[in-house]
């Protein structure tokens, strides 16, 4: 490997000096320095207050709760989406007739668009109207209708079945690709050694796995602490602020009421939030695996 | 023609050194083989002297010009690779082309280059193919080819033999010794093979832990080896190694191994002392009755076929020796058997150093 | 007596497998399967209970109102250009950076790249006002530009990390042949790397517009006209006094949706191996 130290380093600015300044710098500073202060819409003067805004938002209710959803939001839609996701994975990991088609169906909801799902499945769960109902009361599981939209609990779970649907196949694919990656010889020797299907699983499946497993679900965790898009267009925050997400709460504290040192004081914490999970884990997963840039 | 120099060159990787200080003269249109086992720092010579790798320390000259810090493709050598490095999307004509691609020739000129080359290395038929579509000994042969277009004064090969099989190998030695005799190049190859260094090469070196051990003319490296490691490692099977002494008894010198004492003629060959034995098997005769100056009675072991020759183990008293006896012998074991040798086949190394002290006694 | 055992296992497992798959995909392709009937029904099918699952009535208005009023073919127009456009730009910085990240070691070097990677921790929501300021400043808001640079960058660390193992992959002893035969470094990078990077580099492209094709956030913030909306917004907006627009929100997801279909359909191979193998690395 050529040591050209000048040239690499050079090679690599645009992307990394893009990077920075746009998304990473930039914006954190502006947070920063916003948070300092308290923008008051009538006078159109800030006001000094350093750490007040924190404080406050430490105090918010509001604030606290929409912590609180998103991550309920995505413990849930996690469990879910890894569970699932693993079965569907394994069991797509068979050979056996329209393989190919099932993976192609089964693919198709990452391509579709958060906020128009929100759309489409406030229809499958409209009170009185719900398709998800009918079908309940066809399996003669319940018998009328459920408050889904109108109940905090319900709601929220709706918000999290929304991103299982689209995001498991996420999970499969790349489970799938780790699932590809253990060789046939393996399965063969448990077999011989007349392995129940369980112990195999778990001594021979699960240990490989390990490392697509916690990529993906670190990818996904900090995913969906950023959730909003489904929030916007279903829920608005929804029954109460059962579903206000932390991104959400954000939003409307910025651009709905113009309380721009709050909102930037959230945003700063959220961000820290996110990177502090990712950094111990990414920490953990790349010291264990050595992998070296 | 120019010849290299390497000047106190060192290189690491990391924490490891895989060159430490080494200074090498190559003359001009001598055939080096740089013999020596995996990871002894062989490759990575080859590589500083195509500028593929920059040195630590120290300089690389070729003739009086100092080019250590000259990119590759300012050189003028030529490098085929262990595994060929071959483009995969370009045809043959292409990837021997490349060379005089980037001297800018005409392209009638190269036309005809590649086409010499190519029948040369007799493989013109292919030239329309993909590399792909090509067998492991052709494919080295457009490698070949390519390092050969670019008419290069110095032409590197850096353990080429290793991917081929046993039967392969032999035959493309026979090739590679004619096809190097046929032009006037410094060529350089590294291999783990003493067979390689034997058949093929002038002059050899040998790397070994990040140091050259012996730079020398092939039977000079062969009759006096540098040190135990070089003299084990020049030669197949390896040398057998007895640690001994050599004492004045009955004021002549004798070489003492217990089971084996062989008096030395001269009494001013070596001075008394701790020495480590060394005989080559192939040396080492075996037989009912022999008519060498020393005879040895010993133990078959066991035979152990290789190829179409023989290697034979004996014990001598506790010592385990082989020798090579050329063709196919089976014999059964713990008969009763006599080992010959030459007292000029006879290698001292002093033990202390493992310096080469002396052949022939 | 053991083979029969375990020959019946297999069947009642056999059948068992096949049956959670076609769950499975019911299950998964619902939503889809509503859109799309939500997008061709009248207004009165669409909430009605019981649900109708086949329509007998079909009735095009949502896409016709869609095409013909409602600015549907500018937002659609900026979705595509502004997704290939931030695709081809997030390829554009990315090479070189994964290029360097392949072959070259340089000055904090894992930390640039920890740093390159962190951007993915970034939530959407908390760089808004910062970066709507910035834009409004430059006069760039409600340009189709503003979202271009924001997606490009959104998808470069992923091209720079994902294309970095494609290079991995391509021998250096090729690029050091290239070398010796002659040929300058940057010579070695257009003939050798790029061409075998092709398949990696292409399948990035289309995983960046994949990606980035339903973004929300910054769309609906950083735009606010037909100029440089794109068609999430524009959907967003058929919700609004007049009660919500169903069939056209639906005729809007599946139009959305079609192109999208269409590259998994066609290049699922490539985007399963590309996604994954380069996830994995």
């Amino acid at each position: 490997m050529r040591n050209e130290k000048l040239t690499g380093l050079l090679l690599i600015m645009p992307a990394f000096i893009y990077l920075m300044f746009f998304l990473i710098v930039y914006p954190f500073g502006y947070n920063l320095y916003q948070s300092l202060f308290e923008f008051s819409m009538l006078t159109g003067v800030s006001k000094f207050v350093f750490f007040n805004n924190f404080i406050g938002l430490l105090r918010n209710p509001q604030f606290l709760n929409s912590l609180k959803i998103s991550g309920i939001i995505a413990f849930l839609a996690l469990a879910i989406e890894t569970v699932l996701g693993l079965l569907i994975a394994m069991a797509l990991n068979r050979q056996f007739k329209g393989r190919t088609l099932a993976r192609i169906l089964l693919i198709l909801p990452l391509g579709t668009i958060p906020v128009i799902n929100g759309y489409i499945f406030s229809l499958l769960f409209f009170p009185e109207a719900s398709v998800v109902d009918h079908m309940l009361n066809m399996l003669g599981i319940i018998n009328g209708h459920i408050p889904w939209l109108r109940e905090p609990g319900l709601a929220r779970f709706v918000v999290v079945l929304m991103d299982v649907w689209q995001w498991t196949p996420f999970m499969v694919l790349i489970l799938m690709a780790g699932l590809s990656a253990i060789p046939e010889s393996y399965y063969e020797l448990a077999r011989l050694d007349d392995m129940s299907s369980w112990k195999i699983f778990w001594r021979i499946t699960l240990p490989k796995l390990k490392f697509p497993l916690t990529l993906a679900m670190l990818i996904r965790s900090m995913d969906l602490l950023k959730f909003f898009d489904g929030v916007f267009s279903m829920t608005k925050g929804g029954p109460q602020s059962a579903t206000e997400t932390a991104s959400y709460y954000i939003y409307r504290t910025g651009f709905s009421t113009f309380n721009i040192g709050f909102a930037s004081a959230a945003s700063v914490t959220l961000w820290a939030i996110i990177w502090i999970i990712a950094f111990v884990v990414i920490g953990k997963v790349f010291l264990s695996k050595e992998a070296k840039v | 023609m120019d010849r290299i120099v390497l000047d106190n060159v060192s290189k690491s990787y990391g924490p490891k050194k895989a060159l430490d200080n080494i200074s090498l003269e190559i003359e001009g249109g001598t055939f080096v083989c740089l013999l020596g086992p995996p990871g002894g720092g062989k490759t990575t010579l080859l590589k500083l002297i195509a500028g593929l790798e920059q040195p630590d320390s120290g300089k690389i000259y070729f003739g009086d010009r100092d080019f250590t810090n000259e990119p590759p493709n300012k050189r003028d050598v030529s490098m085929v690779f262990q595994d060929f490095a071959l483009y995969p999307h370009m045809s043959v004509f292409k990837n021997i082309a490349s060379p005089l691609y980037a001297k800018k020739l005409p392209a009638l000129e190269i036309e005809r280059k590649v086409q010499e080359v190519a029948s040369f290395l007799r493989i013109d038929r292919f030239l329309g193919r993909k590399v792909t579509q090509l067998s492991g000994g052709e494919m080295q042969r457009v490698a070949i080819g390519r390092a050969l277009a670019k008419e290069a004064k110095i032409v590197l090969f850096d353990e080429i033999f290793v991917n081929l099989d046993y039967k392969l190998r032999e035959q493309m030695r026979v090739e590679f010794k004619n096809l190097v005799d046929r032009l006037s190049i410094t060529t350089i190859i590294s291999s783990p093979d003493p067979e390689d260094a034997l058949s093929l090469a002038n002059k050899v070196a040998l790397v070994h832990e990040g140091a050259i051990l012996q730079y020398d003319e092939r039977e000079k490296v062969y009759n006096e080896p540098a040190d135990v490691f070089t003299g084990a490692y020049f030669g197949y099977p390896e040398m057998n190694m007895i640690d001994c002494s050599v004492v004045m008894k009955n004021g002549q010198l004798l070489i003492d191994a217990d089971s084996i004492q062989i008096p030395v003629r001269r009494n001013d060959t070596v001075a008394a002392g701790a020495y480590v034995l060394g005989i080559r098997p192939e040396s080492l005769l075996i037989g009912e009755t022999l008519s060498t100056p020393i005879v040895i009675p010993a133990k078959m072991i066991f035979t152990e076929v290789i190829g179409s020759d023989t290697i034979v183990h004996i014990a001598v008293g506790d010592h385990t020796l082989e020798a090579f006896v050329p063709g196919i012998h089976r014999t059964v074991s713990h008969e009763s058997i006599m080992a010959g040798l030459d007292p000029k086949d006879i290698y001292l190394f002093r033990k202390d150093t493992g310096l080469f002290e002396t052949r022939g006694v | 007596m053991n083979q029969t055992k375990v020959k019946r296992e297999s069947l009642a497992f056999k059948v068992g497998h096949y049956l959670f798959i076609i769950v499975m995909i019911f299950i998964f392709l619902l939503p889809l399967y509503w859109m799309l009937t939500t997008s061709i029904k009248t207004r009165t099918d669409i909430i009605h209970w019981p649900p109708i699952y086949i329509p007998k009535v079909i009735d095009f208005e949502g896409y016709v109102r869609v095409w013909e009023h409602q600015n549907i073919p500018a937002f659609y127009l900026n979705t595509i250009i502004v997704n290939i456009s931030a695709a081809l730009l997030a390829v554009a910085f990315g090479i070189p950076g994964a290029y360097a990240a392949s072959r070259y070691k340089f000055w904090q070097k894992d930390n640039i790249m920890f740093t390159i990677l962190s951007v993915r921790f970034l939530p959407p929501a908390t760089a808004l006002l910062p970066i709507f300021i910035l834009f409004k400043w430059l006069h760039l808001i409600d340009h189709p530009l503003v979202l271009i640079i924001i997606y490009a960058g959104v998808n470069l660390p992923l091209v720079v990390w994902v294309l970095k193992s494609f290079f991995d992959e391509i021998p250096l002893a090729m690029e050091e042949s290239y070398l010796l035969d002659g040929h300058s470094r940057l010579k070695s990078f257009f003939k050798i790397i790029i061409p075998l990077g092709a398949p990696g580099i292409a399948a990035m492209f289309m995983i960046c517009i994949f990606l980035t094709w339903g973004e929300f956030l910054f769309a609906i913030v950083l735009t606010f006209s037909q100029k440089a909306q794109t068609l999430p917004v524009g959907t967003a907006n058929l919700e609004g006094d007049i009660g919500v627009l169903w069939n056209q929100i639906a005729a809007c997801g599946v139009m959305a949706a079609i192109p999208i279909i269409l590259i998994i359909v066609f290049f699922q191979k490539y985007l399963v191996r590309g996604f994954s193998f380069g996830i994995l690395k």
